[in-house]
């Protein structure tokens, strides 16, 4: 289970303190597909960003299956990110100079995975996003619902338990949007964890659970 | 075909970098003149040569030309290099004279060799064919103040022809005998009659074909200026200072402070490049959970930079002709230019990572 214990995260802004997020507890069981709603600039990235160990809160604690993760070192928080969380964003995040291929494979490498291995692997996170055929492209040949598709393969190549989606619909069209919002149901209902960020209220109601952020607070769960 | 996609972006950088560090190599060897010697491009220069100065007392003149003549050099040469308020000379004396003086500054100069001024006396008139053939017994004189050029071997200028410098017709004398020193085979040398003036304050390297030779010759020279109350102080090629032959307060500064602009703009510019390069790597990477990013590309960084400093380092010194080029400017201002880039680019990349994070 992954929860937010009264996180806080301020910011300083010249001589004013700005908070990003304040007080926000929650909390995500495994096969829940969590939406976090609400205006730019209300925090919802800045809440991904804890859960992901990019950012550090101000107070409070980030636990993981009752270990406290925001207690660890810097290097302990990076293997958490490695090993539990897969991120995808708006923007896809591929390496424009790899194949989709090379691509999925990167987080294997960097493991140390074995080829064998990792060809079964991606292989298949491919074939379940149905992207084995793309697998010899570069991302700039697909369209923006296949290169969503091949960060999503990436992410959860190894075997993330989390996945962290911020705004993965932003930059698609209606059709294409629908299509990765049922792919992260599917992976939520196969029980792993999915936060997704997100303004469209459509894909929201896909969620198990809406929260909704307003300048750092929880208005409404 | 993937991994040759991902080395294009380094390997023009190395390029660019080559390309700079061979560049700056020659404008190290052309602003502090460092190719004093090597302008003389011949094997005897470079593996066999001694160089020494001479201490005399107040204006006492080292006639070499006279020493030369009386068959002290015998089999050998001597190139001399001296400063004056006008400008620099090198002159080279052979056991057959004065063949050769190759400077800077008013008083005269040459053309068609490596575009610095200077004059050339003979007085030697076995090695001016033109005039053996021509002015049978006639001395060619430059002491005079006749304007008169004389032309090496391979300048393709004959006896009669005329050489014209800055409006000026300097009438072919004669033709050089084929020298070992290139500069003067393919040199037009031409005087406005000026070498009064002579400096004691002079560097000098004697150089022959074999280590015997110049032995000899330096003996016979050190008792020559022993008897003019002068003295002989040889110094070793490799242990010759930089400051021996540059105005090192004013041209280092210059030049560190032109280097130091380029180097910083190349910095600037590469660092700049690499990270845009690099930028969506680190991203992805620290999105994955790839803690050791910082290191890895601080590693290939300094690893391209070091590869293209080595190279140009090689590239420099193997292409260059400039004996006091290899042991001298090269080391200076690429070791210590290298070492500056590493450390700021280095540094530079390091605190962007961290930001990053």
């Amino acid at each position: 289970m992954l929860t937010l214990d009264n996180v806080t995260k301020r910011y300083k802004s010249g001589r004013q303190e700005v908070y990003a997020l304040k007080n926000i507890s929650l909390s995500a069981e495994k096969g829940e597909f969590l939406a976090v709603i609400g205006k730019s600039g209300c925090g919802k990235s800045t809440l991904l960003h804890i859960i992901s160990g990019l950012a550090a809160p101000t107070s409070g604690s980030l636990l993981y299956e009752g270990e406290d993760i925001t207690a660890r070192t810097r290097e302990g928080i990076l293997r958490f990110r490695a090993e539990h969380v897969g991120i995808i964003l708006q923007n896809f995040s591929l390496l424009n100079d790899r194949t989709v291929y090379a691509n999925v494979e990167l987080p294997l490498k960097i493991r140390g995975t074995e080829k064998a291995r990792r060809e079964k692997l991606v292989r298949e996170y491919l074939g379940r996003m149905d992207m084995l055929e793309y697998a010899g492209r570069y991302p700039k040949q697909l369209s923006g619902g296949q290169q969503q598709r091949a960060a999503i393969a990436r992410a959860l190549v190894c075997d993330a338990d989390i996945l962290l989606a911020d705004e993965p619909t932003g930059s698609l069209d209606g059709e294409n949007a629908m299509q990765i919002i049922n792919i992260l149901r599917g992976i939520a209902d196969s029980g792993r964890t999915v936060v997704m960020v997100t303004h469209d209220m459509e894909a929201a109601a896909k969620c198990d659970r809406r929260i909704r952020l307003d300048r750092g607070e929880v208005v409404l769960k | 075909m993937k991994s040759i996609r991902r080395l294009y972006a380094p390997l023009g950088y190395m390029a660019v970098i080559f390309l700079f560090f061979c560049l700056s190599g020659i404008l190290c060897g052309h602003w502090t003149r460092l190719e004093l010697l090597s302008s003389y491009d011949n094997t005897p220069y470079r593996e066999e040569s001694v160089m020494f100065l001479l201490s005399a007392p107040g204006q006492t003149s080292i006639d070499l030309t006279e020493a030369a003549e009386d068959g002290i050099l015998s089999g050998c040469a001597v190139l001399r290099y001296d400063e004056e308020s006008y400008g620099t000379n090198e002159v080279i004396y052979c056991d057959e004279g004065v063949i050769g003086i190759h400077g800077t500054g008013e008083i005269a100069g040459n053309v068609g060799n490596v575009g610095n001024d200077g004059v050339v006396g003979s007085e030697g008139i076995k090695d001016i064919k033109g005039i053996k053939e021509s002015r049978d017994g006639e001395a060619l004189d430059f002491l005079s103040g006749e304007k008169t050029a004389v032309a090496g071997a391979d300048s393709g200028y004959a006896p009669g022809d005329t050489v014209t410098v800055d409006g000026t017709a300097y009438p072919v004398a004669g033709i050089l005998e084929e020298h070992i020193s290139i500069a003067i085979n393919t040199g037009v040398f031409y005087s406005r009659g000026d070498l009064a003036h002579v400096s004691t304050r002079e560097i000098y390297v004697l150089t022959a074909r074999d280590k015997d030779r110049i032995a000899d010759a330096y003996a016979r020279l050190e008792e020559l200026v022993q008897e003019k109350g002068a003295e002989i102080r040889s110094r070793e090629i490799s242990k010759a200072r930089y400051t021996d032959y540059v105005d090192y307060r004013g041209v280092t500064v210059f030049l560190l402070g032109v280097l130091a602009v380029f180097y910083m703009g190349l910095i600037c510019l590469f660092a700049y490049m690499w990270l845009r390069i690099k930028g969506p790597e680190m991203h992805v990477l620290n999105l994955l959970g790839y803690g050791h990013i910082r290191r890895k590309v601080w590693a290939e960084y300094s690893a391209v930079w070091l590869a293209a400093f080595l190279l140009s380092f090689g590239a420099a010194c193997g292409l260059s002709s400039r004996v006091w080029m290899r042991y001298c400017a090269v080391p200076v201002f690429g070791v210590s230019a290298g070492l500056l880039i590493l450390a700021v680019s280095g540094g530079y990349v390091f605190f962007r990572l961290r930001i990053r994070d």
